[in-house]
This record gives structure tokens, C-alpha cells and sequence, in this order.
């Protein structure tokens, strides 16, 4: 706004200012220097009374400055106009759900905020115009939100994200989820790959690779290694002689993307690299490669040791633990210590050559058909444990989710290690199986339940939404609160909505003081507020 | 029965987000049983089931709104009170009869408040013409009354008479000794001010105790206030001399109560008003809210205040504030202004029909009409320093990080440090004119509300 006493030291405004800052004892205020009006008014007061006291004099110039000033004001012109947005298509989510969706952002309850904005994603809305900003720091702040939350942006929020930098840097970020959102499926192949997520684009800037720092040429990689995975390796094997150690086991580990026998070579030669992260990460991506020669060297070593005998009539498994852990088998990866003590070195040896032989090599030397029938088959001794934890750890390494499946009644401990091998569309029913095999209650003192529920993404199936809630109909009245309550808060966020009613209705069948009273009503809750959440977006 | 409220309608009443948060998770039929609503206005009543052994009774009576619960809670309303209207918003409450406590409370309610009205009403009938102060006290004595009234003008105008001594030394001294001196002075003269019962002239010192800190141009900002705290000192000298309306401004301005019968003795302005903006903040541990609303008739501006202690810890039970007007919505009411020479401060007097939802927000004009009503309300009140404004078709521009709201004309004013950057409104306007309400400041506009799509949006 323009002053209309003039902004210039040394007239008007600022002169009387300037007087009262040093102070009318050292500069005696310079009245006339007003515009006219003011400068009247100000010399007839002076004629009054105190007006001859200089600073009493200064207080009533200022006075009347003061007025002229604000009353006075003029607008600036306009700066250049921010552009226009461009107009959506989408329509805007309906006024229920717009509040909903501001009581969300609101509260910062992320699990419930994260299906909304897939729901409304889902149905082809976007976000009320009111809550772009909102919805764009909930971006900005939480990550596993932000490609929901770009999702439901529609043009105008585009628009508005262009206008800072830290909302800009999200949105783009992010912007192949919305155009490639349908397109992520689960693999059903025994060997799944690696999920992609980011932009599937090429890297542009080869100065990234020659010149950036640390973050950037690792980014660079991943994304050529993502487009064009032998120009990735021929990148890697000619730069691999400067690479510092640490660099060379981080990009060594990023040929996961896309891992094909033309990386054996590479591999190979780090087995033999000087330091230790970098021969790891060497012999788990062998690991994963069953043609390697690595692989042969594993099995011939496997075959050594484990046998299918005739024992009675019956095929059974014997056991022959390695006797010495020599030079190869070290260069191969097998740590010849072993890492926690009670453990014999022999077993230790066994189980890292177990984990790190092929899969499919068993069915084939057991002459049985699959995974499940070599599982099946007795062991010799009290070899069967660590057989299957070897089994184990080479079904989550390679990635076989028939061999997950089939270990899952029989591992000990690793279920959710197991069950995060597996496809998220056949958890659901391998959860009900285990559920009730290992006769798991809801409340479970380790929380078990709730970690296995946990492995089964939302919306549950409705085998294991009847499960879950046959299981709370008859817990029994005093749970371990716990375990209880872990199994309940996943529930009430994966659990149809649909439900909701069944659930009030368990409530209200339990005892007047019994503490799953409060528990279920509030699970109701969840699940009647979710049904609601949903059917104001559609 | 009538027609619940919205969801927004409910959650305008909770006194803090928590609140809101806390009404939300109670507002499903899972811990509710016993419900009920009745009447028009509604009577809406449920039992609770909480962490304690008895569930706890709740009701809200819409005819003020007035709630009670029998829960341990000091908010007002409390969590179980708004989760019940909130399932009534959603639907979950039937219509059926009152039970006994519930239909005893509102019949008591209600009869105390026609009490309350109908002595308003006598005391309107017999009252002096707009004149000077009653202390508050509601005593009937004139005799008294006039004493009373003539030690406080005494006592005022000696404290102003100090005051403006000291003004007159800090300018003779020099203002640049004030950089270094900090709080300690000006909250000494404030506390005297006090005791010489003129509190709005105590709130104004302590206000600008904090400038000199206040960035680049401090100087100049203080002088102001100086100039303004002279001039009240000086108007308050000669009050006998001053015309009614304008005696009042400098009554108010130095702080002389006015109790809430003796506004509500004024005729009232009946009109639908429209309100245009809330805003709440805190000033010396007291909650203030301000609610704007313009009448669509007369055209007049007027600003409800209302105000809640806060306690130590930030906390309160958010008792006092006015839950009554909704942002967005009409009301068709009377309002009785605080006298002045510039009426803004009013008070909500008869309501003669509920609130209806606001269908546009006309009567605004560019920053030229905005800045002469900025002028006008000054040549009336020098120191007005905040007045509504409406801009009819408003974009928001920014100039290098400075943002501000330019009008059709090609003209622009800043936006005011406290209205921080305006996302908001960004994005609602989408880079094209929109009707926004705001206040004028010195330092610039601040937004209040824009209307966009059929509803206003609070800012």
C-alpha cells in the first residue's frame, strides 16, 4: 500500500519518527513539513494549552498523521496473476463424505484416512477443493499416504502443488501410481518377482551416474536397472574396479531388479571380493539364480549330505552333516562360526547349505512330485527341525511360495516369514488352516493371532472374516488383554464392513462387566463407521 | 420431531478440537442405549455406557443449545453431549417420549430463561436513555449510582493524566531507549492503568509491549500507538464536551463496563444477517471468539463477541462461548449495538426464525469501496483499527513471498503477518475471482471466509 505521506526520510511521516526516536529533547519535531491539513490542525493545538511542550506537540502532530495515514491508504497495483487451473473432469466426493474426509485429516488417524482415499480413488472422485491443502501436507508428512493421497487430487490439486516446492516434489514423485494404479497384481509363478514401485522411466541425466553424489547415483541405477537391466550390468561391471566397498555391495544388491544368468559373471567374481557385505550380498543373489554354477556347487554339496533310504519299507530322509567347512564352501558364503551359541557347527553348515541350494532340486532328488510330498517324508534322527528351518530360509530367500505353502503346518516358529512368501490373494486361506491347526486363540498371550491376521491385507475374505468371528464368539471371558487387543485393532480395520451388525450382536451376548463388552462395541464401531465412511463416497 | 442438525452444525460447539475428536469416537450406537428425541426444539436424551460402573445420562436441549450430563467432565458441552447429537446428525435417534429426568430438566430450563426474559423486558420499559456508566451492578439507588460514577471518572482521569506524562517523557527521552528496556516499563504503566480502573487502556499498553520486537518499521508502529493512546487520554479530558456517541467510543475504548441489560435497552436493528466468519483466539488467559455477520437489508457490519476462561494449562471448559451462529447460515434476528460513534459490537437479541443456509454471499464491492469504508470508520472512530470488509470478486496473487488479494480493478492489498499464507483460499479460488469476507487491518487483510460452490467456507 502507498503511504500518502510519502516514504522518503526527511519529510512528513518519517521525520516526526525519526524526532521521537532520538527524542524531542535532541530534535525538535518538524511540523510543517505535514501536508497542509495536518500541519494546521497540528500548529493550532500548538497555540493551546501544553502544545508549546515539544514533545507534547509531536504526540498530537502524530496523532492526526496518524488518522490522515490510515484513512489516506492506497491500494498497490496487482503483482501478476497466478495461473489459472485448468478444470477437472472427476467430480468432487459428496458433502458427508467431504466432512468425513475433514474429521480424517483432522483426527491424523492414517489407517483410516489411507482407505478413504483408496476408496475414493477407487469410485473416481477426488477431494473437496477446501481440503487440497491439508491433503497435500498429510501427503508431504506421511509417505505410505502419499500415493493415495496424490490419487484424489484431481487438476486443481495439481495445480496447487506446483505452487511450493516441498508439495511439487511429492506430487511428481508419485505420479506414475496414478496412472499405473490398476495395474499391480500379485505373480502366482512359484518365484515372484520383486514389486516395482516408483516411476517405471528411464534415467535421463547420465551426469547423475558420473557426477552426483551417493543417493543420486543409486537412484540413477535403480531406475536404468528397472528399464534396461543388461545396460545396467555393463554399467556396473566396467565401473566396478573404483567403487568404494560400501557402494559396490548397494549397487551389487540392486541387480535383484531383473536378476538374470547374464549376472552370473559378475556374481561370481564378487565372491571373492575382499569385504564381507559384498560377498553376502554375492552368494543371496546366486542364491537365487538355479542355473549358477553356484547353485551346482550347492547341490552337489547337498546331495553329499542329505539321502533318501528304504527303511522298513518306507522312503525316509538321512542326514550326514558336513564334516569340515573348507575353503569353497567359505568362498560360497557358509559361515564357518556359528552365529548364536548351543548350536553344533555341523547343523550350522548343514542349514546354510540347505538355504542356499535350489528349491527345486529336492522333488527331484527325493523322486518325489512336489514340495509338499518331500515335506511329507520322515527324517532320520532329530534332523527333521533343522531340515525344515534350512527349507525354510531357502523358501524366503528364492522366493517359493508353493514351498512357503507347503512348510507353513510344519515350521515352528517363522509363519509370518513364510506367509510373506505367499501372494496376498492365498494368505487369507493358509491363515484359516493355521489358525486352526496350531488351535491359535484370538487372544494369544505373544500376540501370535494378530500376526498372522496382520499377513492378510484388507478386505478379508469372508473364510476368514467367519473365522476371526467365530473365534472372538467364543473366547473365553477373560482374555489376555494384549493379545487381545493387537488381534482387535487389526480386525477392525480388515474386517468387512458389512459385519458390523454380527459384531454388535457378540457384544451384547457377553456378560454385563465382561471386558470384551467395551472391546467388541468399539470393533462395531469401527467397522459401522467404515461401512458408513464408504457408502458416502459412492 | 425436527430435523437433526448436520454434522457441522454439531461440531461447531465443541469448545476444542479434542472435544471434537473425543464426540466423534462416541458418536456410534455402540455405547449408546436409551435414546431418544422430542419436540420442536428438539429435546435429544440417551444413557452413555463410560469407563465407570453407570452409564452416564446425557441430554440437549436445541432451544439454546443448553446441555447436561451427569459425567465428571468441566466441558461444556462435553464429549458424551456432542457424541449424542452427533448420532442424532447420523440418524441413529428415534423420536419417542422424554423419560422423567430429561422432561424435568427442560421444563425447569425453560422456565427459568422466560424468567430471565421477562425481566429484560421490565427493565427495557423503565430505563434511562443511553447515558453513562451504572458500574454493572445492577443497583438501583441514582444517588449511589451518580457517586459511584463520578469517583471512577476521577480515578480514570488521573491514570490517563499520568499516562500522558509518560508518553510525553519516552518522546522526549527517545523511542530507541525502548529497544532495550523490553516489557518491564510498559507492564509497570499498564498494571496502574488497572488500578485506575481503565483496563482497555491497560490492554493496549500491553499489547504494544511487544513491537519494538516486531521486525523492521517498528519505530514507526510504535509512534502510532503512542499517538492513539494520546489522543484517547485527550479525548477522555474533555468527554463532557464530546458528542453522545462519540463519549461512548472513548468510554469503551478506556474500559468502562457496560453490562449486557443496558445494551439490550437500545432499539434493536432487526434484519436476516448473514454469518460471514468465526475465529477464535487468546488474549491475557481469556478465550475470545468473533463471529462477523452482515445484514442483508441494511447492509451493516457487526461483530458478536463472547469469551471463556482459560486455565492454566491452556485448557477450559469453553463456557461462554457463543455456539449459536453458524458460519454459512442466515439468521433472522435482532441485534442491539454497543452505542459508539461507529457501531460494530452488537449483541443477539429476539431470533424470530431458525437459521437457514446461506445462498450467497452478496453486497461486496472492490478494494476502493473496502478502503472508503476503512475511511468512513475512521473519520467516525479514530481508532478503529479491524473492519469487516467484503470483496466481491477477490483473486489471490502473490508478489515474490508476499501474498495479497488483488480486485478486478487491477488493485492489490497485502495480506496481514497474522493471516499467515492463505492455502486455503489458493485453493478454492483456483487462481480465479472469488467473494471472500476478511478484515482490514494496518498491516493488511486478513480472510475471514470465501464462498465458493454454494456454501462458505471458513478460513
Amino acid at each position: 500500500m502507498t503511504d500518502p505521506l510519502g516514504g522518503s526520510g526527511g519529510s512528513g511521516w518519517d521525520a516526526l519518527v525519526t524526532a521521537a526516536l532520538l527524542g524531542t529533547r535532541r530534535r525538535a519535531p518538524d511540523v510543517a513539513a505535514l501536508p497542509a491539513a495536518v500541519a494546521g490542525y497540528a500548529a493550532t493545538m500548538a497555540d493551546t494549552g501544553d502544545g508549546a511542550d515539544p514533545a507534547v506537540r509531536l504526540l498530537d502532530a502524530a496523532a492526526l498523521a496518524t488518522v490522515y495515514r490510515r484513512a489516506g491508504r492506497r491500494p498497490a497495483s496487482a503483482p501478476p496473476p497466478l495461473p489459472v487451473a485448468p478444470d477437472d473432469t472427476a467430480p468432487p466426493v459428496g458433502a458427508a463424505a467431504a466432512a468425513r474426509l475433514a474429521g480424517l485429516l483432522d483426527s491424523g488417524d492414517a489407517d483410516l484416512l489411507g482407505e478413504w482415499l483408496r476408496a475414493a480413488a477407487a469410485a473416481g472422485r477426488r477431494a473437496p477443493d477446501d481440503l487440497l491443502p491439508s491433503l497435500l501436507d498429510v501427503a508431504v508428512r506421511r509417505r505410505e499416504l502419499a500415493p493415495h493421497a496424490v490419487a484424489v487430487l484431481g487438476r486443481r490439486g495439481e495445480w496447487l502443488a506446483g505452487l511450493r516446492p516441498d508439495w511439487t516434489r511429492v506430487v511428481t514423485s508419485h505420479a506414475a501410481a496414478t496412472a499405473t494404479a490398476a495395474t499391480a497384481t500379485a505373480t502366482t509363478t512359484t518365484t515372484a518377482a520383486t514389486t516395482t514401485t516408483g516411476p517405471a522411466e528411464p534415467p535421463t541425466d547420465p551426469r547423475e551416474w558420473t557426477h552426483g553424489d551417493r543417493t543420486a547415483r543409486r537412484r540413477y541405477f535403480a531406475a536404468l536397472r528397472r528399464t534396461d537391466p543388461a545396460a545396467a550390468l555393463d554399467l556396473l561391471e566396467r565401473a566396478w574396479p573404483r567403487e568404494t566397498g560400501e557402494d559396490r555391495a548397494a549397487l551389487l544388491a540392486m541387480l535383484d531388479a531383473g536378476l538374470s544368468t547374464g549376472d552370473e559373471p559378475l556374481l561370481e567374481r564378487a565372491l571373492d571380493d575382499r569385504r564381507r557385505d559384498v560377498r553376502e550380498a554375492a552368494g543371496l543373489l546366486l542364491s537365487r539364480l538355479p542355473d549358477s554354477a553356484f547353485a551346482g556347487r550347492m547341490v552337489e554339496r547337498a546331495a553329499r549330505c542329505v539321502d533318501v533310504q528304504r527303511h522298513r519299507g518306507r522312503r525316509r530322509i538321512v542326514v550326514t552333516p558336513p564334516s569340515e567347512c573348507d575353503a569353497a564352501m567359505r568362498r560360497d558364503g557358509v559361515q564357518p562360526t556359528p552365529a548364536a551359541p548351543g548350536v553344533g557347527e555341523r547343523a550350522y553348515w548343514l542349514r546354510q547349505i540347505v538355504a542356499a541350494t535350489p528349491l527345486r532340486t529336492w522333488p527331484r532328488l527325493f523322486d518325489r512330485a512336489d514340495a509338499a510330498a518331500v515335506v511329507d517324508l520322515p527324517v532320520d534322527g532329530d534332523w527333521a527341525d533343522l531340515l525344515r528351518a534350512g527349507w525354510t530360509d531357502a523358501a524366503v530367500r528364492q522366493r517359493d511360495a508353493e514351498w512357503a505353502l507347503a512348510l507353513l503346518p510344519v515350521a515352528a516358529h517363522d509363519h509370518v516369514r513364510l506367509l510373506e512368501v505367499v501372494p496376498e490373494a492365498g494368505r487369507a486361506r493358509a491363515v484359516v488352516e493355521l489358525l486352526a491347526a496350531l488351535g491359535l486363540s484370538v487372544d494369544s498371550p505373544d500376540a501370535a493371532a494378530s500376526a498372522l491376521l496382520a499377513t492378510c491385507p484388507a478386505p478379508w475374505p469372508a473364510p476368514l472374516a467367519d473365522a476371526v468371528l467365530a473365534h472372538l464368539a467364543k473366547a473365553r471371558d477373560e482374555p489376555n488383554r494384549y493379545g487381545a487387543r493387537e488381534s482387535l485393532r487389526v480386525a477392525a480395520l480388515r474386517l468387512p464392513p458389512e459385519r458390523a451388525a454380527e459384531v454388535l450382536r457378540l457384544a451384547r451376548n457377553r456378560p454385563e462387566n465382561s471386558p470384551w463388552r467395551p472391546a467388541l462395541s468399539a470393533l462395531a464401531d469401527t467397522l459401522a463407521l467404515r461401512r458408513d465412511m464408504l457408502e458416502e463416497i459412492r | 420431531m425436527q430435523q437433526p442438525w448436520t454434522v457441522e452444525q454439531v461440531l461447531a460447539l465443541a469448545p476444542d478440537p479434542a472435544s471434537a475428536r473425543a464426540g466423534r469416537g462416541l458418536s456410534g450406537p455402540g455405547p449408546w442405549s436409551d435414546t431418544g428425541a422430542d419436540g420442536e426444539p428438539a429435546l435429544v436424551w440417551g444413557s452413555c455406557r463410560g469407563s465407570g460402573s453407570r452409564p452416564y445420562q446425557a441430554a440437549v436441549d436445541l432451544a439454546g443449545p443448553a446441555f447436561r450430563c451427569s459425567c465428571p467432565s468441566r466441558k461444556f458441552p462435553c464429549k458424551h453431549a456432542l457424541g449424542l447429537l452427533l448420532l442424532w446428525a447420523g440418524g441413529h435417534v428415534d423420536a419417542a417420549e422424554p423419560p422423567e429426568w430429561a422432561a424435568t430438566w427442560r421444563t425447569g430450563r425453560r422456565q427459568r430463561a422466560d424468567r430471565t426474559a421477562a425481566r429484560a423486558s421490565t427493565r427495557a420499559q423503565d430505563s434511562t436513555p443511553n447515558g453513562g456508566p451504572h458500574g454493572g451492578d445492577g443497583s438501583a439507588d441514582p444517588k449511589t449510582v451518580r457517586r459511584r460514577a463520578g469517583e471512577r471518572a476521577a480515578r480514570v482521569s488521573r491514570g490517563l493524566a499520568e499516562l500522558d506524562r509518560w508518553l510525553a517523557d519516552q518522546v522526549r527521552t527517545g523511542l530507541s531507549a525502548v529497544e532495550q528496556s523490553g516489557y518491564g516499563p510498559v507492564d509497570g504503566v499498564a498494571a496502574r492503568m488497572v488500578d485506575a480502573q481503565a483496563p482497555g487502556v491497560a490492554a493496549r499498553l500491553r499489547r504494544l509491549a511487544g513491537v519494538p520486537a516486531s521486525g523492521p518499521g517498528w519505530p514507526s508502529r510504535l509512534v502510532e500507538e503512542y499517538a492513539l493512546l494520546h489522543l484517547l487520554a485527550a479525548g477522555h479530558r474533555r468527554l463532557d464536551a464530546l458528542p453522545g456517541p462519540l463519549a461512548a467510543t472513548v468510554r469503551a475504548q478506556v474500559g468502562y463496563p457496560l453490562g449486557r441489560e443496558e445494551v439490550l435497552v437500545a432499539p434493536p436493528l432487526r434484519d436476516t444477517w448473514a454469518v460471514l466468519g468465526l475465529r477464535d483466539s487468546t488474549e491475557d488467559r481469556l478465550r475470545v471468539r468473533r463471529v462477523w455477520l452482515r445484514g442483508a437489508a441494511s447492509g451493516r457490519f457487526a461483530l458478536v463477541l463472547s469469551y471463556a476462561a482459560v486455565t492454566a494449562y491452556g485448557g477450559g471448559t469453553g463456557a461462554g462461548l457463543d455456539v449459536s451462529l453458524v458460519p454459512g447460515t442466515v439468521v433472522d434476528a435482532d441485534l442491539h449495538f454497543y452505542p459508539g460513534a461507529c457501531p460494530l459490537r452488537a449483541l443477539v437479541g429476539a431470533r424470530h426464525a431458525e437459521p437457514v443456509p446461506m445462498a450467497e454471499l452478496a453486497g461486496g464491492g472492490d478494494l476502493a469501496d473496502a478502503l472508503a469504508a476503512n475511511a468512513a470508520a475512521l473519520a467516525a472512530d479514530p481508532w478503529v483499527d479491524r473492519w469487516p470488509v467484503v470483496l466481491a470478486a477477490a483473486v489471490p496473487a502473490c508478489d515474490g513471498d508476499t501474498w495479497m488479494l488483488a480486485d478486478q480493478a487491477g488493485a492489490a492489498i497485502g495480506l496481514a503477518p497474522e493471516a499467515g499464507d492463505p492455502w486455503r483460499l489458493v485453493a478454492v479460488s483456483g487462481g480465479r475471482p472469488v467473494t471472500v469476507a476478511a478484515e482490514h487491518t494496518p498491516a493488511g487483510l486478513v480472510p475471514l471466509s470465501v464462498f465458493h460452490s454454494g456454501r462458505l467456507v471458513v478460513l
